[in-house]
């Protein structure tokens, strides 16, 4: 007995199935899938109704996906031809997803206007070749500094900044040990770093960062190399004693804590961190740092990456989905985006509305982007685990006295890990 | 003679004393993660975890929010598409164990052993890249994205008889003469297994429903794979990770805990009730496997 | 050579000698069992193998030259000599299975099976928008990737397919056997009744083995093929196809040789080192601190014996990813163990439970203990009992302490019944996925850098997902794997295979 319905059981399921993929293919309701992150899932719904509610002969109903803009690449990689029709994207992975045959180039049209309307940095994150594959609609992606305004003001250089925290019993968060985070002093010592694809591998990495650094002012050092003077920072502004090195989760506790005077991190804390800091709440670009090996003063800069929706060309209808991506990347659902969930947006005219320019944390990232920036562009996967075991290694000096030898022969390892010649 | 006696009697009180204080404690390391999660779940401060242990405000807003704030996170769905899932699972899989672990246990034929050690040694191959053909092979079959359910409940149950281990040892201790008494009144095996194994094995069955309906709450792998995103079709166990990326942490944290006290609750309350037949199951099932 | 030392030797030792003693032979007969695996199991199951085909042979040979017109018809169309003869029910499906193959092959089996020895040939062509500005749709090339799996499957058919030729030919031939010896033939309803009890294993076991095919032999067949291709990230469907490179992978983990992760052989080899060490210690340690955390519970005398239990059992009812998820907060270093500490002034920096390569090595089995204990001690606790009450009673007048009477009595008693769970145990925390992943992620990094992403708490298995997930060296992964395989494969066996309570099988019922 028990074996018939073992059988029946598992003719059922598949007749079921079968049943079920038949009326699959037979028509009802057609459904297109949009992909966007949890934060923006409610503004991302409800900008889809206006559209339906503007193109009332648009012939599909939506389904939604919680699928964040650094996860999409993830999502996608073992089956590019399912997913979403439209999704949005990290501007870093464009070459994988190009890659996948899950990116669709824009039309002329679209190119045009993109262009017009939102900042050419955007624009060019998206760029492959002498095409265009995606729609921008945030350039935020970045981190800049949050601090504490009555003890600490935006001229202040990075080691005042940690000195006015120890002073004040408050700590400075920074993610030491984050691939992210790790390269930021040496870009800011005038550190570049590119990557020649080919498919999906780098086929050659080009960086300068064996090159003599370059301070703020634009001299160039005369004994220091950008490697030397960015890992120095990095290993000061470990071993400061009011230096935390901690993720999210550390700002979380810290919070909870009152002991936060400042921190480096983007715009999805901002809100948290309002709440936190109350009237003295305050943000600006990254502060610049005094190096200790020349006593000079450098740039520190962040990471600039911008968000962008995606049209999968494996999708049925891939003229609708181009319409819908150009909608939610257009001037008023920017504005839109920013009234619900306060991102910055790519496009020029609602980032010069004057609430935009009000937010305080806005204002900082896009000073930061402002020539404190190096554009985030797609990285191979060895320049993150390189520079994450370097971080960590930073931290394990902390507290010991570290030797310039020690440093230099580690950072040669780094740049062996991080580059291939060719 | 009294007084020695009392003495062994006062060494044995100390050290129960001892015994107690170590289960105590114990107990405590045990118990505390759970405890912290029910405290996190009933937090009202928003964020990941604070620097300090007991909550400032007692609330129950995390579990209200779990159920009734459904976008982006839709975990009511995600409950009842879990519980369906387990509920098939389990009965497919509780049959598929208890006959795969019958007949090596009872039945003698020629690939018996080789296929008890193949069982044994298939089970150790690391299955990442099996996901990729499994999912193709399901998308053959029409039964991924919006009937990713039933291509997973396959999935789930589809190696089940690799877990015959633990009910064959338990057949193993079921004396044989019972059968044997049996066959010859004329009963066929089917009979027996049904008329005389089965009603004896009721610890064995209650532990195979356990662990099977155990199973799928927290896969979060196949399930994430095979609805390609849709967050409709989720979960509980991918629906939860996502509360714990890294935009979604600070917000979602508490309500993470709040959403496993939950997915816990099913399971726990169906231990407690069967703790005894699951006790019985295991110590019959792995000694002499 | 390891002999057994004679049997009054082995009674004279007390039972810690005999308890060291079977705990040293065990290791010291270990190669030598290795050694017997190849030279006696495995020969004889290829002779196995062999003897089979070879019976295959002479009855398909018989049924050619003796049989008469309806059997050498069944050749070609299946069931014929049973629809002949009138076992029209059997006929039948013979000859369906026969119709529902050729269908499989024409409609799509064959298509794939053409293209697997180049594993495709044509190229996608991008989607782009053309000169008059008209969007020209993405047309798919040839997915190597499904063209493998497809293949595969359908070799897997096709032997199937055979199988049931072969057994369709045998049943024939019987049938004429039968008719020519004037002997009923078995009747549908016979054979129906003949499947609940003579051949009742093949009813059960049909959709178990149906199921495990498909579920875990093809994939891993798949996966066997994989690492003979070039399949990584510049090969990846459905844009690039991949192709057929022999044994280049082997060559290449051998030799160290892997673009982008110098450290490659490194990193391998402390890999595999903490994986070892991690599955033996995660092993004995829920084993022995089980055994004694049921004991305590079990000993006479202590009371509410069902709530110790039930404390202990929550672990096994709560998702073991939220457990651990859990536990990754709470020893984060900034978790609530690390502020609580610092709160009661215990420490003054936190301390590094699971950001610290060798810290964390401790956090992670402790934490194992804590998933594992509870299961020990259940299955221990029924076995507690049957430990025969006069051992501790002797132990007891020679003077034995508790301590003593643990080592002398309980262990070698428990060693002694529970060897098979120690061994799937062991094998299983080798695999072990879900602690580490969940807890660590692996993390953190090897500071040398160039390892392929590997971490200092990596076992082999998390580190193939890495490999796998952020390297997309699959095809190396494959390699990596088959080798895992074959020597969990080949330990676990010869272990299991000699251990006494598999031996005793048969004794016990």
């Amino acid at each position: 007995m028990k074996k018939q319905i073992v059988s029946l059981l598992a003719c059922g399921a598949i007749a079921a199935s079968a049943v079920m993929g038949l009326s699959a293919c037979g028509g009802g309701e057609k459904t297109m899938l949009v992909w966007g992150s949890s934060a923006q899932q409610a503004v991302l719904q409800q900008m889809c109704a206006q559209f339906l509610e503007e193109n009332p002969d648009f012939g599909y109903t939506f389904e939604f996906g919680v699928v964040g803009e650094d996860d999409a690449k993830g999502q996608l990689e073992t089956d590019p031809t399912v997913g979403a029709a439209v999704y949005a994207f990290a501007n870093d992975q464009i070459i994988d997803l190009y890659n996948m045959g899950a990116l669709a180039e824009l039309p002329q049209s679209a190119v045009d206007k993109i262009k017009a309307d939102n900042t050419a940095e955007s624009v060019e994150s998206g760029k492959i070749g002498d095409k265009y594959y995606g729609y921008p609609y945030q350039a935020d992606n970045g981190f800049f500094m949050y601090y504490d305004s009555s003890f600490i003001d935006n001229t202040m250089t990075l080691g005042e900044v940690l000195d006015a925290c120890q002073e004040n019993g408050k700590y400075f968060i920074y993610q030491v040990a984050t691939g992210w985070y790790v390269g930021s002093f040496m870009y800011g010592a005038g550190g570049t770093y590119t990557v020649d694809w080919e498919g999906a591998a780098a086929s050659a990495t080009h960086d300068n960062f064996t090159d003599k650094a370059v301070a703020a002012d634009g001299t160039v050092s005369d004994k220091y190399t950008i490697a030397e003077i960015g890992g120095q920072a990095l290993y000061d502004l470990a071993n400061h004693p009011a230096c935390v090195n901690g993720n999210d989760t550390v700002i979380s506790t810290y919070i909870s804590g009152n002991r936060l005077g400042a921190v480096i991190t983007g715009t999805w804390n901002a809100s948290l961190l309002r709440d936190y800091f109350g009237e003295n709440y305050a943000a600006s670009r990254l502060p610049d740092q005094v190096s200790s090996l020349d006593g000079k003063t450098y740039k520190w800069k962040s990471f600039a990456g911008y968000k962008l929706y995606g049209v999968n060309p494996n999708c049925g209808d891939v003229e609708k989905a181009q319409q819908l991506a150009a909608f939610l990347s257009s001037e008023a659902m920017q504005e839109k985006r920013y009234d619900a969930v306060e991102v910055g947006p790519s496009n020029k005219k609602v980032a010069a509305l004057d609430k935009v320019k009000d937010n305080i944390a806005l204002a900082a990232i896009n000073d930061q982007f402002n020539g404190y920036s190096v554009t985030q562009r797609p990285m191979p996967s060895r320049y993150w685990d390189g520079m994450e075991a370097f971080g960590q290694n930073v931290l394990n000096w902390v507290g010991t006295d570290l030797k310039f030898e020690e440093l230099q022969a580690r950072l040669t390892t780094l740049l062996s890990d991080i580059s291939i010649v060719g | 003679m009294a007084k020695k006696l009392r003495s062994k009697k006062a060494a044995e009180r100390t050290g129960n004393i001892i015994i107690y204080i170590i289960l105590v404690v114990i107990s405590i390391v045990w118990m505390f993660p759970f405890f912290f999660l029910v405290l996190q779940s009933l937090r009202g401060e928003p964020g990941l975890t604070p620097g300090y242990f007991w909550p400032k405000q007692i609330t129950f807003d995390n579990y209200i929010k779990l159920f009734t704030d459904t976008v982006p996170f839709d975990f009511p769905r995600w409950y009842g598409t879990t519980l369906i899932i387990s509920v098939v699972v389990t009965v497919i899989q509780t049959m598929i164990t208890l006959v795969t672990s019958y007949a090596l246990s009872r039945l003698r034929f020629r690939m018996r052993k080789p296929l008890m050690n193949l069982m044994l040694v298939l089970g150790m191959f690391p299955g990442f890249m099996s996901m990729t053909a499994l999912y193709f092979l399901l998308k053959l079959m029409n039964l991924t994205q919006n009937f990713g359910i039933v291509g997973l409940i396959l999935v789930y149950v589809g190696s089940s008889c690799m877990g015959y281990y633990i009910s064959k040892g338990f057949f193993d201790t079921i004396p044989r003469s019972l059968d044997e008494a049996a066959r010859i009144d004329g009963a066929s095996r089917h009979t027996v297994f049904l008329k005389i194994i089965l009603p004896l094995s009721k610890p064995i069955i209650i532990y195979t429903i356990l662990t099977s309906f155990m199973a799928p709450w927290g896969e979060f792998m196949f399930a994430s794979l095979i609805f390609s995103g849709n967050s409709k079709y989720f979960n509980v166990a991918v629906g939860l990770r996502e509360m714990l990326q890294r935009e979604n942490a600070a917000k979602y944290f508490t309500r993470f805990c709040a959403g496993a006290v939950v997915v816990s609750i099913v399971p726990t309350v169906l231990f407690f009730i069967l703790q005894r037949y699951y006790v019985e199951g295991v110590t019959g099932g792995s000694v002499k496997g | 050579m390891t002999e057994r030392i004679s049997e009054i030797e082995y009674l004279k030792k007390t039972s810690l000698q005999k308890f060291v003693y079977n705990i040293t032979f065990f290791f010291k007969s270990f190669p030598q069992r290795f050694i017997g695996f190849f030279k006696t199991i495995l020969p004889a199951f290829f002779l196995r193998i062999w003897l089979y085909i070879k019976g295959v042979g002479v009855t398909i040979g018989t049924a050619a030259k003796e049989g008469d017109w309806k059997t050498r018809v069944s050749f070609g169309v299946m069931g014929f000599s049973q629809l002949a003869r009138g076992q029209i029910v059997r006929g039948a499906l013979f000859l369906l299975s026969e119709i529902a193959f050729i269908f499989y092959m024409v409609c799509f089996g064959w298509s794939q099976l053409a293209l697997f020895p180049s594993l495709g040939y044509k190229l996608p062509e991008r989607g782009h928008y053309n000169d008059a500005g008209v969007w020209v749709p993405q047309q798919l090339g040839h997915n190597s990737l499904l063209i493998l799996l497809y293949s595969i499957l359908t070799i897997l058919i096709i032997l199937f397919f055979v199988f049931i030729w072969y057994e369709n030919i045998k049943s024939g031939y019987a049938a004429q056997e039968l008719q020519e010896a004037r002997r009923k033939l078995p009747t549908a309803a016979d054979d129906a009744k003949d499947l609940l009890d003579g051949q009742y294993h093949k009813t059960l076991l049909c959709i178990p083995l149906l199921g495990l095919t498909v579920f875990t032999i093809f994939p891993i067949i798949f996966m066997i093929f994989v690492a003979f291709t070039n399949y990584d990230v510049n090969h990846q469907p459905p844009m690039q196809l991949f192709d057929w490179i022999g044994f280049k992978n082997f060559v290449s983990l051998f030799s160290g040789n892997v673009s982008g992760a110098a450290n490659f052989g490194m990193a391998f080899g402390r890999i595999l080192l903490w994986t070892i060490i991690w599955a033996f210690f995660a092993t004995f340690s829920c084993y022995i601190v089980g055994i004694i955390v049921a004991i305590l519970i079990n000993k006479k005398g202590i009371r509410f014996k069902k709530l110790w239990r039930t404390i202990l059992i929550i672990t096994i009812a709560v998702p073991q990813f939220i457990s651990l998820l859990l536990m990754s907060q709470i020893f984060d270093d900034h978790g609530i163990i690390n502020i609580m500490l610092q709160k009661w002034g215990w420490i003054d920096k936190s301390i590094p439970f699971l950001s610290d390569g060798n810290v964390a090595k401790f956090t992670i089995i402790f934490v194992n203990m804590w998933v594992g204990i509870p299961f020990t001690m259940l299955m221990v606790t029924g076995i507690l009992m049957n430990i025969p009450e006069d051992l501790y009673e002797s132990a007891r007048i020679d003077g034995a302490g508790p301590v003593k009477t643990f080592f002398k009595i309980t262990l070698p008693y428990m060693l002694h019944v529970t060897t098979p769970y120690l061994i799937t145990q062991f094998i299983g925390n080798l695999n072990n996925f879900n602690v580490i992943y969940l807890l660590t992620g692996g993390g953190p990094l090897m500071s040398e850098g160039a390892s392929g992403g590997a971490g200092q708490t990596d076992l082999l298995i998390t580190w193939l997902y890495k490999l796998i997930m952020d390297q997309k060296l699959y095809g190396l992964a494959a390699v990596i794997s088959i080798i895992m395989f074959i020597i969990t494969a080949v330990i676990s066996l010869v272990l299991y295979n000699r251990s006494n309570a598999v031996k005793n099988e048969e004794d016990f019922m």
